[in-house]
């Protein structure tokens, strides 16, 4: 199980590396929609609410091209042929790790290019930080069984798009109001917040991780 | 050893594909499926490698005497198909690695004798389709499965192409059950016997 989860990750993040799908979509789209916030709003946006919601947003739309990993290995007829040598589950493991390295990424880039370009002040850092972490892993997690319930669908798109609406939706909530925090002057912790982002991660990590072999049949 | 027993086994999509059709496969027999072109031939192919599931019958596995749940079957079989590629941003190598962690001595001696030995460093997407096929034939044999699936797997090949896989087909089968789709009536006379679906009324 570890060498193939080690083999796949590898294996993915090569592709990725070579492709530039991914991370061509996600670049373009985040720097381009946080600069031209930036621009078009000539930092009069003062409301931390506001801040909170356009960064989460940037992130949550930047963050859902992490799904062409999925889609490749059916566009491309691969996904068989991994099946050959490794288990369901470690495709899965690797597929979920492989996104939550990508998230994470993109939320460390656009939280950095949004705090820049609107001149946003974080006044409880470590929280801020701890939260974008936990947010980003738990869309990572949704991401990745959304798109490989979506992969063999015909109408993907339509498809990634109802579901992920009552998966996101609490996650959303959560970091939002969290990050309003962050950006306020106001005392509070983020414990609970980052407690429930950890436990729906786990939870729906473990409940994919068990459904996953039933999904991904029937090439 | 490894058994594949498939009991009127029938499937259907808007019509009617192949019905009632019972037959057994062993280590050391092969088995061509033959028939027109939509008469079912990969869609058995398939059902008998419990890639797509029949509407009715069943399907029993057995290795070394016992039964084994089909969702591990795949974990028994090679499958050179139109539907299954190997990785096209990867190389050969890289490939191989990923399948089996390190190119070992057997790899380097299949792919010699497919010729692709001197395209072990080349990314994917750069080769033929024939190239390509003996790429995915080298994958499936180096796994050295107990049961090997070959759906059109002459397809895309040269005469050469054919002549090594053939005899690379002969080599591996007595110690491997092999089903066989194919139009092309030289493959099928490689196998022990034929399963031949009649369009729509089934074999």
């Amino acid at each position: 199980m570890i060498k193939g989860l080690v083999r796949n990750i590898l294996k993915d993040l090569r592709i990725e590396f070579r492709s530039k799908v991914v991370i061509s979509l996600i670049l373009s789209f985040s720097v381009i929609v946080t600069v031209s916030i930036g621009f078009a709003s000539g930092g009069i946006i003062g409301s931390p609410i506001v801040h909170a919601i356009l960064l989460w947003v940037i992130i949550f739309f930047s963050g859902m091209n992490t799904s062409h990993i999925f889609y490749r290995e059916i566009e491309e007829n691969t996904a068989l042929f991994n099946l050959m040598f490794y288990s369901p589950e470690c495709i899965f493991v690797s597929k979920l790790f492989v996104n939550c390295i990508i998230m994470i990424a993109v939320a460390a880039i656009v939280g950095l290019l949004y705090l820049f370009v609107m001149d946003v002040s974080v006044y409880n850092p470590i929280g801020f930080a701890t939260m974008m972490l936990a947010g980003s892993i738990a869309l990572a997690v949704c991401t990745t069984i959304i798109a490989a319930i979506t992969a063999l669908a015909q109408a993907r798109g339509g498809l990634f798009t109802i579901l992920s609406f009552p998966i996101t939706l609490p996650i959303i909530t959560v970091v939002i109001k969290s990050t309003t925090r962050c950006f306020s002057k106001e005392i509070f912790s983020s414990f609970s917040a980052i407690l429930f982002l950890i436990a729906f991660s786990a939870l729906l990590g473990v409940v994919s991780y068990i459904l996953f072999p039933y999904i991904w049949k029937e090439f | 050893m490894f058994t594949i027993k498939a009991h009127n086994i029938s499937k259907r999509y808007s019509y009617r594909l192949f019905s009632n059709i019972s037959c057994t496969v062993s280590t050391g027999e092969s088995i061509a499926i033959v028939g027109p072109n939509g008469s079912g031939k990969s869609t058995l192919l398939k059902i008998m490698g419990n890639i797509v599931l029949p509407d009715s019958g069943r399907i029993e596995y057995v290795y070394n005497e016992d039964s084994i749940p089909a969702h591990t079957v795949i974990n028994h079989a090679g499958i050179v198909a139109p539907y299954i590629q190997c990785y096209n941003h990867l190389t050969l190598t890289e490939n191989i690695i990923f399948a089996f962690g390190s190119v070992t001595d057997d790899a380097i001696e299949i792919l010699h004798r497919l010729n692709m030995y001197q395209h072990k460093d080349k990314v994917l997407h750069t080769f033929s389709t024939g190239m390509l096929q003996r790429c995915k034939i080298a994958m499936a044999l180096l796994k050295k499965p107990e049961l090997l699936l070959l759906d059109e797997a002459g397809s895309n090949l040269d005469d050469s192409g054919r002549k090594i896989l053939y005899e690379l087909i002969k080599e591996i089968q007595p110690c491997t059950a092999i089903i066989l789709a194919t139009n092309d009536s030289r493959e099928a006379k490689l196998c022990h016997r034929s399963i031949v679906l009649d369009k729509g009324s089934g074999a």
